[in-house]
């Protein structure tokens, strides 16, 4: 049997993992809240897997081993915005998230209509976050049946279709909860198997100091974190601007909100960080082993695959195969979630004020995930030609967006609805008018974007009333007063 | 030649130890904000 048919069977085998995975969660789901956060029942194990799998997406999976391939050990210093959004999501942002989850808050425009006591800040982030997603999902899609394409010999159009409906699939019945538990067998195998294929990659070639020697051997720059192209500076601002970009985005912060407990979910940041560091150090010995073993590869995305075949048997390779293009669906899915759940729930149920019963919001929320999916995969049917300037922008315009807004909604008291406002539009449009410039002085857009951003809140909230008393409580006392309690 | 250590130059495993060291102190931040939670929680 041929390599790529036992890989395809192992990802066919994966695949249906998934889907019967998600349909036998929809036994657990009788509520809309039992769908939106898998009735905040995700313990700290699943909670790490959620967030290792959503944390690596395709471009840090496929994507980093080839870039490291490429230019050595300068690719390792791009993981250092990624760490720090790790911080700031641990640390910072999670426990205070799955605190508001007392008060009955399910989503992040949930915490900014609360904080803000604004409908207008939640159906703008709603459809923001809806219009940010649809290109996120398409792009990763495009990104995943290319690869399926390119590496198993699958045809491109049945693979965005055959990836969107079975990630459409278990998403609509299980929700949140299917997301955690598939999530997390992906993050286990997928991270597991890389740890692995980094060990036996330096035991065949003479360990860590050999193969960094063979680096050198071949191009002294491969060994150095600073190249002529990515100066300090450069590393600097794109660690910061990845670190807010990452650190913003709803579909990370709003998995908070399904934990058992505030300190389960931090439990979970400190596992999921710590394995997400590893595996990132794994895909840097990865990309130079891979350079040293086939230093003449015409495309460096398939780095990995020409590892994998070398280093395991074709089972071993197919399951490692099937467990990274699942990872990748396990981003795709919870992108889709919360947009689906932004559209659903928080645009046409909360903000346009529908009246609805638990069981209409349940169904209209799957409605919103299911059209949300479909215009995903049109676009990646279409393969629009911009659509990856839209995705590159994506991450940039969620930091300038929403970073401020949720850092002073937790840790300002003083930050008012209209400083809310000014600093989420002035926000966005700071960063699309630098972007439209064409950047000036060399400065990235997302840092106009925040810079904006805080002068906005700050000056605009001292300059309106303070927030409301009963605001103040809920977000800045110690004494939390729980749903029942109210 | 620059001396290298495993193969690696200093630069280089000064940017190895800033990513661990960020890595480090999140878990121990992390770890005694955890810790700090279930002490109020037990007081409770």
């Amino acid at each position: 049997m041929k390599d790529t048919t036992i890989y395809s069977i192992c990802l066919i085998v994966f695949m249906l993992i998934m889907a019967i995975n998600g349909i036998r969660l929809n036994k657990r789901i009788s509520k809309a809240g039992d769908y939106i956060t898998g009735g905040r029942s995700i313990g700290i194990l699943l909670g790490a897997g959620m967030f290792v799998a959503t944390f690596l997406s395709s471009s840090s999976i496929v994507g980093q081993v080839g870039f490291v391939h490429n230019v050595g050990w300068s690719g390792y210093s791009s993981i250092l915005g990624t760490v720090i959004s790790m911080f700031l999501v641990g640390y910072f942002l999670v426990s205070k998230i799955r605190e508001q989850g007392e008060y009955g808050q399910e989503t992040i425009p949930d915490f900014f209509e609360s904080r803000y006591y604004s409908k207008f800040l939640r159906g703008f982030a709603s459809i923001f976050i809806v219009l940010l997603y649809v290109i996120f999902v398409a792009v990763e899609v495009m990104g995943l049946a290319k690869t399926l394409e390119a590496l198993l010999g699958w045809n491109y159009h049945l693979s965005v279709i055959v990836t969107t409906v079975v990630t459409l699939l278990y998403i609509t019945v299980g929700g949140l909860l299917a997301v955690a538990y598939n999530d997390s067998i992906c993050a286990l195998i997928g991270v597991g198997g890389t740890l692995f294929v980094m060990i036996l990659s330096m035991g065949r070639l003479g360990g860590f100091e050999a193969i960094n020697l063979q680096l050198y051997e071949m191009d002294p720059n491969l060994v150095y974190t600073v190249s002529s192209q990515s100066g300090i500076p450069f590393i600097i601002s794109m660690a910061a601007i990845w670190g807010i970009g990452n650190s913003s985005h709803p579909a990370f912060l709003g998995q908070a909100y399904g934990a058992k407990s505030k300190i389960s979910i931090m439990k979970s940041l400190l596992i999921s960080s710590i394995f997400v560091s590893l595996f990132y150090f794994a895909t840097q010995i990865l990309g130079g082993a891979s350079r040293v073993m086939f230093p003449d590869i015409a495309d460096y995305d398939h780095a990995f695959l020409y590892l994998i075949k070398q280093l395991l048997n074709p089972i071993g390779a197919g399951i490692l195969v099937a467990s990274i293009m699942a990872l990748v669906i396990s981003t795709t899915d919870t992108v889709l979630l919360t947009a689906g759940t932004a559209f659903g729930n928080d645009f046409i149920v909360k903000t346009l004020g529908r009246e609805v019963s638990d069981r209409q919001r349940l169904t209209i929320v799957r409605i919103g995930v299911i059209l949300v999916g479909i215009v995903g995969m049109i676009i990646a049917l279409t393969k629009p030609a911009h659509v990856l300037i839209f995705q590159m922008l994506n991450f940039g315009a969620a930091g300038a967006v929403f970073f401020v807004p949720i850092m002073a909604g937790f840790y300002w008291k003083r930050a008012t609805k209209e400083g809310g406002i000014a600093s989420m539009v002035g926000g966005l449009s700071s960063y699309i008018l630098w972007y439209i410039i064409g950047s000036p002085l060399g400065l990235h857009a997302v840092i106009i974007g925040v810079i904006v951003s805080v002068l906005l809140m700050v000056v605009i909230s001292l300059a309106t009333p303070e927030p409301p008393i009963e605001v103040q409580k809920q977000y800045f006392s110690k004494n939390i007063v729980t749903m029942e309690e109210k | 030649m620059q001396e290298l250590f495993l193969g690696l130059p200093f630069e280089t495993w000064i940017m190895i130890a800033v990513i661990w060291a960020i890595v480090f102190i999140n878990v121990i931040l992390l770890g005694l904000k955890i810790l700090k939670e279930q002490k109020n929680e037990g007081a409770e």
